[in-house]
């Protein structure tokens, strides 16, 4: 621990407080939880979200809690730190704390949330990163400010030591330029920074637990693997027991010491992960493990969603797609050279401002073809939300070209234009990633899915509500539901409202921008098998952005990998996963953590990629002079690859 | 933010004249003019009229210019601090605004000043007990507030006050300090009157500024970073008011600007019913008299006043938060 923070600045607070702690061995269990239960007031009656729950977390080691949302582990959480909701109340059982072996177990039960024991304890001795990096921090407030008061609550520390502290903290989570940091917004930083922003601001004054609450969900893969890398590099560093609540069993299986899972408020199965990933005993946990897709299933298998859902296509549909029906290989959409840039002006302080221009997609083209589903694949920010946006003309291109092909001949979807485009549009429609802010909160289901009718003129009000009866059950929903509201429902039934949305206009083309990323596993199998089975019925034709290979893996025919506004790497979805060519697509395959104790992620390798900014690949893939042209080389018929100009197909190959 | 200023004032320019071309405009919409209507009020009175009197006043105002004229002639005077000339009140505009002004300053303060410190802890003490006794009670005063309106709880007030208590609430002052120079007792009776006016005045603001705070505070409460802050160990009032009560500010802040011209403005029929000697009940009469430049020239006062409030809540919000302030706009 010393060996880390000590140096002459100001982090002697910190050394100071836990030279004793480190030295110790720390094998006591820091928190023991004792048959807990948690209800929460719904309109005067008690509804039980957590129902005798026991279990320890020792110190220095990670405890995985892991289970669907609604399971009741983030309430856990916030019930060890003192921080639930007014709506949530222990109505029994106890937590006990105990910092060191040496010291009495404390109840935390047994005091107010907000007395002063408890306040103490928060962010001094017990911590926790929250999933939204994004909005985990304040905007109002700069970086240093929100680290500092940490510090400023729970150390005794001058404030002539607070700044020079935080910097080293946030040189310790990995900031490139921790000093600059100190003063900046939260909105300055990317998601990945943020993120370490929060985990600065957790372990600033030391403590004992973290509680890590889907620290790496909304985030990509490659940041989720330094992230994950960061927390167990600082865990070792710093000694602290780690709690992690995920329902990603691949972060699981690389992070955990011991499992706990649960399920409707009660543990399920609890163990050493050993046990639990080798010999998995309960049914629930079984199921689970069947239910994430993961890169090594055979391509033809089939997810086990927890809850299959039933759905049925009405006959006015089927007619529909009996007559999509056409022989394999139709062109359906061609993109060509297609190009767009952003000038992002960012405003230095109060004098001036500097304009950068940002190509957020460069030059890209592929076809889509008919009935198939053309996946897309890379990390935030690489532009492939800005190259969706092209393709159902919500943003306008600077180049290129985007030809449609069906039975009326070829169309050129950038030439369309007023009531031309509006006619147009109803061929593609959109499903977002958002299922909670992608449903107005204001209206019903029922006026939700008669939108796009209502705006197409389709139909009258009666037959429009029929239809949408019919679309409900399409996604395996009940038309009773038509006259709720989107908070009443579970957040797969959400992304179901919204696919049924897309389907209204019986489009040919559904583009989902990361549809299943903000959804739990086993939701996320149900709603990949709804598109699967909703494809093959319909006939529909996918375009389908995700970052997680392992999902587009399960549901794309043809895969392009993306990397700053370029397709690095396309292929045929076996090609791409049995022969990756492109070094960016090795790297990204790398970092994608298996639920498979025998396939570990390379923390080592993670680390070493991180200290290097900007990728440098070797020859034929990255340009030696900036004049060189980089060109999409043919290896098969299956597979391209970026590379620069007149590399023969041998030579990456080999 | 300094070129955003710059831009901001430069903006204020074009706005100004539009306004004022509405301003104009509107005031010569009814028939008649101020000599047309002033020679009716002397026949009324059985007076009689000689219309080469009526010929020279007209040519004497500058009334048998066109339009266009008398526009250029009023704006350009007014931009060089010349507000023009109430045929009314027979004297400069500026004198008989000028009158009233610091009164009306008075009362809009105490209003504003009344409305703060009653509507923010309530306002606060509503969204952090959501649903309970208190908040339920609080909000069904605060409805009864907005709904009453202020004309008729000032009649009401009125009555009341002399009813019961004998004493009459009318005027900013007794009688016999009107015209006097200050004086500790003129000051005094001044404070006194002042009570029932700025509660008059208050209410509706008050009840209307309670309903924000709740509203857009709830709204922050929930927030994740809210949650961070109590994770971090922050003391519950501290949290509060450091972390979602600063963001709900952005409201209050943005509300300044509109502030401005109401604290000149007068509340115009609350000052009629209850006699206050402010810019409002003036205001009216001249545009019922069609006194044109002193109406003119007052609204365009407000317009103003307005603008500039406007543009200077806006630079407080960029101060106050840095979204504002670094946000850089990509084009799409």
């Amino acid at each position: 621990m010393s060996a880390v923070l000590d140096n002459p600045t100001g982090t002697r607070t910190l050394a100071a407080n836990n030279g004793s702690s480190a030295s110790a061995k720390r094998t006591h269990d820091i928190i023991r939880i004792d048959d807990l239960h948690i209800a929460i007031d719904l309109k005067g009656t008690d509804l039980d979200v957590v129902r005798g729950v026991s279990f320890r977390i020792p110190a220095g080691k990670t405890v995985a809690l892991v289970g669907e949302s609604g399971s009741g582990k983030s309430i856990l959480a916030q019930s060890i730190l003192g921080i639930l909701p007014k709506v949530a109340r222990v109505t029994h059982g106890s937590i006990w704390f105990r910092e060191e072996a040496s010291d009495d177990p404390v109840n935390l039960t047994s005091f107010a949330d907000n007395s002063a024991e408890r306040i103490s304890l928060r962010g001094g001795k017990i911590s926790i990163i929250f999933q939204e990096p994004m909005t985990s921090l304040s905007p109002l407030h700069t970086i240093g400010n929100q680290i500092g008061e940490a510090l400023q609550l729970h150390r005794d520390i001058s404030r002539k030591e607070i700044e020079p502290t935080v910097v080293d903290m946030l040189r310790l989570v990995g900031f490139p330029n921790p000093a600059a940091a100190f003063s900046m917004y939260s909105m300055e930083l990317s998601g990945g920074l943020r993120q370490r922003a929060m985990i600065a601001m957790a372990l600033v004054c030391n403590p004992a637990l973290l509680i890590a609450d889907e620290p790496t969900t909304a985030l990509d893969v490659s940041m989720q693997a330094k992230i994950l890398s960061l927390l167990k590099e600082l865990q070792q560093k710093l000694h602290m027991a780690v709690l992690l609540i995920t329902h990603d069993l691949g972060v699981v299986a690389n992070m955990a010491d011991e499992v706990v899972v649960m399920y409707h408020g009660q543990i399920m199965e609890a163990g050493p992960v050993e046990a639990i990933f080798r010999d998995p005993q309960h049914d629930y946990l079984k199921a689970l493990l069947n239910a994430v897709p993961d890169l090594d299933m055979a391509y033809d298998a089939k997810l086990e969603s927890l809850r299959d859902i039933e759905h049925e296509i009405p006959t006015s549909m089927l007619r529909d797609a009996n007559e999509r029906q056409s022989p394999p290989d139709t062109l359906l959409m061609s993109v060509s050279g297609l190009s767009k840039s952003f000038t992002a002006k960012k405003s230095k302080g109060w004098f001036g401002r500097s304009n950068t221009v940002v190509k957020a997609v460069n030059n890209v083209s592929f076809d889509v073809k008919r009935g198939e589903c053309f996946g897309i694949v890379g990390e935030s920010g690489c532009g492939k939300t800005t190259l969706l946006k092209m393709l159902v003309r919500a943003l306008t291109p600077d180049h290129g070209n985007i030809a449609w092909q069906d039975q009326d001949g070829e169309t050129d979807m950038l030439a369309l234009d007023g009531a031309e485009l509006k006619e147009f549009r109803k061929k593609i429609q959109m499903v977002f990633q958002d299922p909670f802010s992608s449903l107005s909160p204001r209206s019903t289901v029922l006026s939700t899915l008669k939108e796009p009718m209502e705006v197409h003129k389709l139909c009258n009000g009666r037959e429009q509500a029929e239809y949408a009866a019919e679309l409900m059950r399409l996604v395996g929903m009940q038309p009773t539901f038509l006259g709720r509201y989107p908070h009443s429902f579970s957040g797969g039934q959400r992304q179901r409202i919204g696919i049924a949305r897309a389907l209204a206009l019986r489009p040919d083309l559904l583009v989902c921008d990361e549809p299943v990323s903000a959804l739990d596993v086993s939701v996320q199998a149900q709603v990949l098998n709804l598109l699967k089975q909703l494809q093959s019925e319909l006939g529909l034709t996918y375009i389908f952005i995700s970052h997680n290979l392992a999902v587009v893996r399960y549901i794309a025919d043809r895969i392009a990998v993306m990397f700053k506004g370029q397709i690095v790497e396309m292929a045929s979805r076996e090609e791409l996963f049995e022969n990756p060519c492109h070094p960016y697509t090795q790297a990204l395959l790398d970092v994608v953590p298996h639920a498979d104790l025998d396939h570990p992620l390379d923390f080592d390798r993670i680390n070493r990629d991180m200290a290097v900014e900007g990728r440098e690949w070797k020859a034929p893939f990255s340009s030696v002079n900036d004049g060189d042209e980089m060109e999409m080389v043919v290896l098969n018929e299956n597979h391209q690859v970026r590379v620069r100009k007149g590399t023969n197909p041998e030579q990456i190959t080999s | 933010m300094f070129r955003y200023i710059i831009f901001r004032i430069g903006a204020m320019i074009p706005t100004l004249v539009l306004a004022s071309i509405v301003i104009f405009t509107i005031i010569q919409l009814p028939p008649g003019d101020y000599v047309e209507s002033y020679i009716g009020e002397l026949l009324a009175s059985g007076e009689s009229v000689d219309l080469a009197r009526v010929e020279y006043l007209r040519a004497e105002y500058g009334l048998d210019q066109p339009m266009w004229k008398r526009y250029i002639l009023w704006i350009t005077n007014f931009a060089q601090g010349d507000f023009g000339y109430s045929f009314e009140n027979q004297r400069p505009v500026s004198e008989v605004v000028g009158n009233r002004l610091w009164l009306t300053i008075l009362v809009s303060f105490a209003t504003i000043i009344l409305t703060w410190v009653i509507a923010f802890p309530i306002g606060i003490y509503s969204a952090t007990h959501q649903y309970s006794w208190g908040d339920y009670g609080l909000t069904f005063f605060g409805l009864l507030g907005l709904a009453t309106p202020n004309f008729l709880l000032a009649l009401v007030m009125m009555y009341f006050a002399q009813t019961i208590f004998g004493v009459s609430i009318g005027g900013l002052m007794d009688k016999e300090f009107i015209d006097q120079p200050m004086s500790w007792p003129k000051f005094w009776s001044v404070l006194e009157h002042l009570i029932v006016p700025t509660v008059v005045i208050g209410t509706a603001g008050t009840a209307a500024m309670i309903r924000r705070i709740r509203a857009n505070l709830l709204d922050e409460l929930e927030k994740q970073y809210v949650i961070t802050a109590r994770a971090k160990g922050v003391p519950p009032f501290k949290a509060l008011v450091k972390y979602p009560l600063r963001m709900s500010l952005n409201f209050f802040v943005a509300d300044i600007g509109s502030l401005l011209p109401s604290i000149i403005s007068g509340a115009e029929i609350v000052s009629i019913v209850l006699s206050l000697q402010t810019t409002g009940p003036l205001l009216i009469t001249a545009l019922k008299s069609q006194d044109m430049y002193l109406a003119g020239s007052f609204l365009m006062f407000l317009a103003t006043l307005t603008v500039i409030g406007v543009l200077l809540s806006d630079i407080a919000l960029g101060f106050l938060d840095p979204r504002i302030r670094l946000q850089g706009s990509a084009d799409k």
